[in-house]
């Protein structure tokens, strides 16, 4: 929209998104050594949950305190898989159980894990299941038109509960030590440098086609549709629109790609359990797009990738203050710049280059969500 | 024709009887002004019309069909559209994306994931006609208060309404933006049926032929100006409420 070059304004995108992709997928394998490559594929997969909760919150007005649930659920549906290739081929394991069911004394295998012996059936149910929660829980409470604030607290509710639920029936879930180890994965060595590199790849390619996928969406009608709806959800009533589906939509997508984050999650990390994805996790998530920029895809996923790798670094050289530092960042962030890191560039941008008065307004935070 | 019937309608809220017993019946066309001192009823009736208060008591039926129990999106794709006190426009979505959001309500979900490469015709023509071409790439936020106010206007015209109801559609503007609004109200009238809410006399001066005039949630009267101006019991409400105001030599 710049009046000085229209092409190149208009190629900068792709040609940036271009870049990334292509330094991310051939330069980084060959510059990090593997173990730093597999944190940096941890890293992404918040990536992942981020651009969902930018869809839900940023566009949608809809704050989802409770994204750990979605995150879980797709990352116990590969768990479980991992857990049962692990025992079949293990040749000094005769029951072919996991491992924590042997201790609590289960004899065969329980009615809820069997179709998790197929990989196809655990990828698709890390994909459908959160969606199908969401969808549920979404319709039955936009259509109440239930917002804001008390939208927040269930949804931080509803992963309180998972969490209590995963540490009660331990004999399904493995309880408070989660699900661990998974060496193989359709007889792949997952600890190989080959398999991490394949795995990190993978993601990359994921956060890249949803980020696409997401972007159009934004720009599109519906998008369009969504803003209006975060920004006067009556008046889009008496125009003729409902605002229950397109919230809903919204909100599953967002659970989705929550969903598929978890189910990478799983063999990169090599385990899940109900600390990863309670209702600090949860909020945790939602932090990271804040200081990203809720307004922003490319800010929300950077957002989650510079405070997990921040959160890694500082917590390596002094563990006790990261928190504390994390708390006064998100004070910073919400006090001076409400729209994130995305904000700041773009401020930062209009000052560098003079452009026509309407483009350089922002969305400004039109409801105290945070 | 009868395009809206209200039929004995009731709004109470709590112990406090918003509107109260109304029978109002508008024919297809019609340009109908509603005054009424504060806490006459008259955003009530509008909103009762609309979806957003329930009735208490009583029915209103739209083209022959009862439209009260039916949800606010549902009544506005049935023809009805309705403007705001305090203008309400998307502030984040540009002029034209505004007026194209009002347009495609009856679009099923997956048409509204394309994103359109160029503006429909119908969101420049309309555009074209509330003066705010030169805006159309510009974020409603913006607008000036009367620009705002007409693309409110605007969005109503986009979603092809039959009945417009603009709840006072001047308030806060200048005489310009007032004679603009006055004519752009006159030309809708022409292919619309229009109930406007509206207290500035000059105004109703002006462009009001029918007046409504309403009081503590009941129909004073009904008539041209010179007849309610010289209607006994709307001086006497008008003179004990607000005659600085509202009361004219």
């Amino acid at each position: 929209m710049t009046h000085t070059h229209p092409t190149l304004t208009r190629w900068r995108g792709p040609i940036t998104f271009i870049t990334l992709l292509a330094a991310a997928l051939l330069l980084l394998p060959l510059l990090l050594e593997p173990f730093r490559l597999n944190l940096l594929a941890q890293y992404l997969c918040y990536s992942i949950v981020a651009l969902g909760i930018a869809l839900a919150w940023g566009r949608g007005g809809m704050l989802t305190l409770g994204h750990g649930v979605y995150f879980g659920l797709g990352a116990y549906a590969m768990a479980m898989h991992l857990t049962l290739e692990r025992a079949a081929h293990d040749p000094l394991n005769t029951t072919g159980l996991p491992q924590f069911m042997q201790v609590t004394g289960a004899t065969e295998l329980p009615l809820l894990w069997q179709p998790f012996t197929s990989a196809t059936f655990a990828i698709t149910t890390a994909v459908l299941a959160p969606a199908a929660l969401a969808t549920l829980l979404g319709w039955s409470v936009f259509r109440q038109r239930v917002k804001g604030a008390y939208f927040a607290i269930l949804n931080q509710a509803l992963a309180a509960a998972f969490v209590l639920l995963l540490i009660g029936q331990q004999h399904l879930t493995g309880g408070t030590n989660g699900l661990t180890d998974f060496p193989t994965f359709a007889g792949h060595d997952l600890y190989t440098p080959t398999a991490q590199t394949t795995l990190y790849t993978l993601t990359v390619l994921t956060l890249a086609t949803l980020y696409l996928a997401f972007r159009h969406l934004t720009r599109s009608r519906y998008g369009k549709l969504l803003t209006a709806i975060r920004d006067a959800e009556d008046r889009v009533r008496y125009l003729g629109h409902d605002p229950t589906w397109p919230k809903t939509l919204a909100y599953a997508l967002s659970a989705t790609a929550a969903g598929i984050a978890g189910a990478l999650f799983v063999p990169i990390m090599g385990i899940i359990s109900p600390t990863l994805i309670g209702v600090i996790p949860s909020i945790m998530m939602v932090l990271a797009v804040a200081i990203g920029g809720r307004y922003s895809l490319a800010g929300a996923a950077t957002g989650a990738l510079l405070i997990n790798a921040a959160q890694t670094t500082f917590a390596e050289t002094f563990s006790g203050t990261w928190t504390y530092l994390q708390g006064a960042l998100f004070v910073i962030v919400i006090a001076l710049a409400p729209q994130g890191l995305a904000g700041l560039t773009t401020t930062l941008k209009n000052h560098l280059t003079p452009t026509p008065p309407e483009t350089t307004t922002h969305p400004q935070p039109h409801k105290a969500h945070t | 024709m009868s395009l809206l019937t209200i039929t004995d309608l009731t709004v109470t809220f709590g112990d406090y009887t918003a509107l109260d017993h109304i029978n109002l019946t508008l024919t297809q066309g019609e340009l109908r002004f509603l005054i009424g001192p504060n806490g006459a009823g008259k955003t009530t009736l509008i909103d009762t019309i609309t979806g957003r208060t329930r009735p208490t008591h009583g029915h209103i039926t739209y083209n022959n069909k009862p439209i009260h129990h039916l949800p606010e999106h549902r009544i506005a794709r049935n023809g009805i559209g309705r403007t705001f006190q305090t203008s309400v426009v998307f502030e984040h979505l540009t002029v034209a994306d505004n007026i194209d959001l009002a347009t495609t309500h009856h679009l099923r979900p997956w048409q509204l994931l394309r994103a359109p490469r160029t503006l429909p015709d119908t969101v420049h023509h309309i555009l074209d006609r509330v003066g705010l071409t030169p805006h159309t790439h510009h974020k409603a936020a913006t607008l000036s208060h009367g620009q705002r106010q007409w693309l409110e206007i605007a969005m109503l015209l986009a979603a092809r309404p039959q009945l417009l109801l603009l709840d006072e559609p001047v308030a806060g503007m200048n005489t310009d933006e007032r004679t603009r609004t006055g004519q752009l109200l006159t030309e809708i009238a022409t292919d619309h049926t229009i109930v406007v809410i509206e207290h500035d006399m000059d105004f109703l001066r002006r462009y009001a032929r029918d007046i409504t005039v309403l009081h503590e949630g009941r129909i004073l009267t009904h008539g041209d100006l010179t007849t309610i101006q010289n209607h006994p019991e709307v001086q006497q409400v008008y003179l004990g409420h607000t005659p600085h105001q509202e009361h004219t030599p």
